[in-house]
């Protein structure tokens, strides 16, 4: 007996099974023809194998976009348990995959889990300049070696360099935790991270967002109220916000040359940027690099919190007419305090600070030396809260009159690091808006006098360049140094009913700052008008008890 | 009534066979994800009509058809490659797939790994959130053509990988 063969539901003729690929890349490619839609239905009605084929070429297709990360992931090598630290160390990694996970729909994290293999240390400090690491820190180094922890500065830049290549250039002040060589959280502070050429897949986690990397450079920064700013300089990031993937929405590309602003608030949304480039510190030039020795502590204690010389500030009634032009006519015999950073004669950088009053506005001002004056990039519309750090001054003043001297009222900051947990009577007391801190920097690229204004110790109501101040800079003949003049309404500060009277005395401290050549990292400060009562190691912006006298007079 | 934690973690295991289902009828990342939230949404809502005794994917991948025929329509996509018949089809047959799926996922993870670099990254820019295949084949300076060739060249070697891989399973 003999039968003739054919098709039947389980096999595909060859030329079948080919002619059948190429229609379901045309249709995943999006170039299928409408006949060949028609040719495509008819295969797969033959039966149960062309189907299968069929969901197994879409099941490839959907999962190449699923599990996007397993294409981004590095090649794998065989896992190691060197240095029997594995656990502490893949946690970590485990964690930056579940991130991925959510901003890109994966699911798989066994590839995420082998990524990574520790071959040496973590990351070596390859450049570091005008670092202050936080309080009972160790100083970083350049050449140390770092593993997975947490680094905190309070002030400079430091690259780190990854044993992957990854380089990560950290500025201060901000907090980054880094996991791993594909992952860091940053809680506070600006990131740059740039990956080595044909490498993607870093991850930074932040309070608000999760930003992957595509191949790139890309900056982050986390500043007030958590908000959290990326910028692309190279490539292209895939972000997600904490919110956005809770309720499963998409995630947001950016490329290069693009910036956005994402926030912690539940309700709030993504906010364009303008690119700025010169905004990040993205290399730190190989011969600066400055070794923080550790028997420099000493020294950096008065780097980090004074000492001040002065305890109180007399501020004058201001005379009638005052002019608002920087050149300071009005402020002969109406001294405030002098002093030199580092307290010697020939210091280049010192300030003369006064302080005068009327019924509607505080008059500041001030003659700074200063070797690089007047260069700030800090952009007032996108940095208000970071005005300080290209070179500025800072005066923190009480108008609370009941309150009177010595103000009462601390940061968060000051009660985490020393473990402490605030009653209500203490939030309470943060929150008092008579607490105000003013930011007055120049702002070099559009010749602006700038202000930003905080209220409480948790500088909330943050606005920069309110309407109804008047402020102005000079440099110096010789190029060293500069004044500035400001009149700030008492009315901006939440006290236009009530100003400040005579007799008076109420809190005020002095912060003077310098700032590197490109006016943009924090380099040395100066405190002044401080509470001599109050521990030197207590950083001023986080406890209002350490302000000095103001006495209104 | 709320869904229970059993049925929560039922959903969330099968969704990448959720996903791949309407994949397979809409062909476009962004609806497909559209659609995956929309189905979840409204298996939540029935979650108290689901019947623990039986299979779950089966039950899910129904309410996904409907979810799919509806959200095509919706967003007027329906420059339909498949009859109402072959719809049905493709349903029964993918509530059976979901161990043959997971064998194929793992195998492709291992494919992935073995392609090589000059694929991997262009398979990167192809799957790409948003990418459009005519501007990528721009970019690379190619014909949507000559880029579409390398493309399904890639692919087969990854689909003859992964048969080759879960052949070599069978037969250790």
């Amino acid at each position: 007996m003999t039968s003739r063969a054919t098709p039947s539901a389980n096999t595909l003729p060859q030329h079948e099974h080919d002619e059948l690929l190429r229609l379901l890349n045309a249709l995943a490619d999006g170039s299928l023809a409408e006949a060949e839609e028609q040719r495509l239905r008819e295969i797969l009605h033959r039966g149960e194998h062309a189907r299968r084929l069929f969901r197994e070429f879409a099941a490839l297709h959907a999962g190449l976009y699923w599990d996007y990360a397993i294409l981004l992931a590095p090649r794998r090598q065989p896992p190691s348990d060197r240095n029997g630290r594995g656990g502490g160390w893949w946690l970590p990694i485990n964690r930056a995959a579940a991130i991925v996970a959510a901003v890109v729909g994966v699911a798989t994290l066994a590839a995420w889990l082998l990524v990574a293999i520790p071959t040496g240390p973590l990351a070596v400090v390859t450049q570091a300049r005008f670092l202050l690491p936080a309080d009972g820190k160790q100083p970083l180094t350049i050449g140390q070696s770092l593993e997975a922890g947490k680094i905190t500065l309070l002030g400079g830049v430091v690259e780190l360099t990854l044993r992957n290549g990854v380089v990560i250039v950290f500025e201060g002040p901000g907090e980054l935790d880094l996991a791993g060589e594909l992952a860091a959280t940053l809680y506070d502070g600006n990131v740059v991270i740039r990956m080595p050429k044909g490498m993607n897949g870093f991850v930074v986690q932040t309070p608000a967002t999760d930003v992957l990397d595509l191949g790139t450079e890309f900056a982050v920064s986390v500043g007030a109220g958590k908000t959290t700013d990326v910028q692309v300089y190279d490539g292209a990031v895939i972000t997600s916000t904490h919110r956005r993937r809770e309720a499963g929405g998409p995630s947001q590309r950016l490329d290069a040359g693009e910036a956005a602003r994402f926030s912690a608030e539940s309700n709030a949304e993504t906010v364009p940027m303008f690119f700025r480039p010169e905004r990040f510190v993205r290399a730190l030039p190989s011969d600066v690099g400055i070794p923080y020795p550790a028997a420099a502590m000493k020294r950096d204690e008065v780097r980090h919190f004074g000492p001040a010389r002065n305890a109180a500030i007399t501020v004058y009634r201001a005379p009638a007419g005052m002019a608002i032009d920087g050149r300071l006519g009005e402020w002969t015999d109406r001294p405030g305090f002098s002093g030199t950073r580092d307290g010697t004669a020939a210091c280049a950088e010192w300030a003369d600070g006064r302080m005068m009053y009327d019924e509607k506005f505080l008059y500041i001002a001030a003659h700074v030396g200063d070797p690089l004056p007047l260069r700030s990039i800090i952009d007032p519309e996108i940095d208000g809260a970071w005005g300080w750090r290209g070179g500025s001054v800072q005066v923190r003043v009480s108008t609370d009159r009941q309150m009177g001297w010595p103000a009462r009222g601390n940061g968060s900051s000051y009660y985490m690091q020393r473990l402490i947990t605030p009653s209500p009577e203490d939030e309470e007391r943060a929150r008092n808006p008579g607490l105000a801190h003013l930011t007055m920097w120049f702002h070099a690229p559009t010749q602006t006098p700038c202000l930003t204004i905080n209220d409480g110790m948790q500088f909330a109501n943050s606005i920069t360049n309110p309407t109804g101040f008047v402020g102005a800079f000079i440099p110096d003949a010789d190029g060293k140094g500069y004044t500035m003049e400001y009149a700030i309404p008492w009315s901006l500060l939440g006290c236009g009913d009530d100003p400040p009277q005579r007799g008076d005395v109420l809190a005020a401290v002095w912060q003077v700052i310098w700032a590197d050549d490109a006016g943009r990292v924090r380099r040395e400060q100066m405190v002044e008008i401080r509470n001599p009562d109050e521990p030197l190691q207590i950083n001023v912006w986080e406890r209002a008890a350490t302000w000095g006298r103001a006495e209104y007079r | 009534m709320p869904a229970s934690d059993d049925f929560v973690a039922l959903l969330t295991k099968y969704q990448r066979q959720l996903h791949a289902y309407i994949f397979s009828l809409v062909w476009n990342p962004t609806d497909a994800d559209d659609i995956l939230q929309e189905t979840n949404l409204v298996l939540l809502k029935k979650a108290a009509e689901f019947d623990a005794t039986r299979e779950f994917l089966p039950w899910a991948i129904t309410i996904a058809r409907f979810q799919t025929l509806a959200g095509l329509k919706r967003l007027q996509r329906l420059r339909f490659v498949f009859d109402e018949a072959l719809v049905e089809f493709l349903a029964d047959e993918a509530a059976s797939d979901d161990p043959v799926l997971e064998a194929r996922r793992l195998a492709l993870e291992g494919c992935l790994q073995k392609l090589p670099a000059a694929h991997r990254d262009l398979l990167i820019r192809r799957y790409e959130p948003k990418a459009v295949v005519g501007e990528m084949a721009a970019a690379l300076g190619l014909s949507l053509k000559a880029l579409s060739d390398r493309l399904r060249r890639i692919r087969g070697k990854i689909l003859n990988c992964i048969a080759h891989s879960l052949a070599q399973d069978a037969l250790s």
